[in-house]
């Protein structure tokens, strides 16, 4: 990961929130982006047409 | 015929409207411990410390994040300052239109946000003392080109660990991925 900036909050003696940028040298983390997923009414009205399921069995 | 109900009311059933009820003191239940909005410059990570889970109970960290890199992140939940990934764990279940997937991560994520986009989520973290902490995060995200919105609802752990948690990090896969406007607020449920 390149340089980047971690913004740090924290609170002093009276309560009072206080803020810090400093250089922050995460390590790399692959990105995971949302997958394909099933779509089961499909999936049903196929397994339906192909007789392994009953209409009333996946309404 | 239809024989229709008695629909006496009793004296003693009516209620008393005119008497004012005390509202419900939630400020010992429910506070707010930190509220930041990111200025000017994104990123990489927001941070908390100075907590105390095991004393408090649960955490509520609702985050609004806008993400002004060029690639999409992963947002990850961190504790105490522990960035080795494979510490956590989570299992992350995807609604995307009429579609579902799930899927189980050894990795700090609970949600994503995608290139120039934003994500809204719900993030609940509890701890007792010797016992291990656990959390729940409901996130509603779009991404680039579709017409509707995907729900992550993910678990997430620190494996092995039983100890107090200090801080807790909110993190983008993507370098300074959280952007100027991004919003996150934490709470403290007090339910030790």
């Amino acid at each position: 990961m390149t340089i980047s900036k971690r913004l740090v909050l924290s609170r002093d003696n009276e309560g009072k929130q206080s803020e810090k940028v400093i250089d922050f040298d995460h390590p790399d983390v692959p990105t995971i982006p949302p997958e394909k997923g099933v779509n089961l009414k499909k999936m049903a009205d196929s397994l339906v047409s192909k007789g392994v399921l009953t209409a009333s069995e996946v309404e | 015929m239809v024989q229709m109900a008695s629909r006496t009311t009793r004296h003693s059933q009516l209620k008393d409207v005119n008497t004012p009820h005390v509202a419900a003191d939630l400020s010992e239940a429910i506070t707010k411990i930190y509220d930041t909005t990111v200025t000017g410059a994104a990123v990489t990570s927001v941070q908390f410390t100075g907590l105390d889970l095991d004393s408090d109970g649960t955490y509520f960290i609702v985050i609004d994040l806008y993400n002004a890199a060029a690639g999409g992140a992963n947002i990850l939940l961190e504790a105490n300052g522990d960035t080795t990934t494979t510490n956590y764990e989570n299992t992350r279940i995807q609604a995307d239109g009429s579609s579902i997937s799930n899927t189980l991560f050894n990795t700090a994520g609970i949600t994503y946000c995608d290139a120039g986009l934003q994500v809204v989520a719900h993030i609940y973290v509890s701890k007792h003392a010797s016992k291990y902490a656990m959390g729940n995060c409901i996130s509603n995200f779009y991404v680039a080109g579709a017409t509707h919105p995907i729900l992550w609802n993910s678990t997430w752990i620190k494996k092995n660990a039983t100890t107090n948690f200090t801080s807790i990090e909110i993190v983008s896969s993507q370098a300074n991925g959280i952007g100027i406007g991004s919003r996150i607020i934490l709470y403290q449920v007090k339910s030790a």
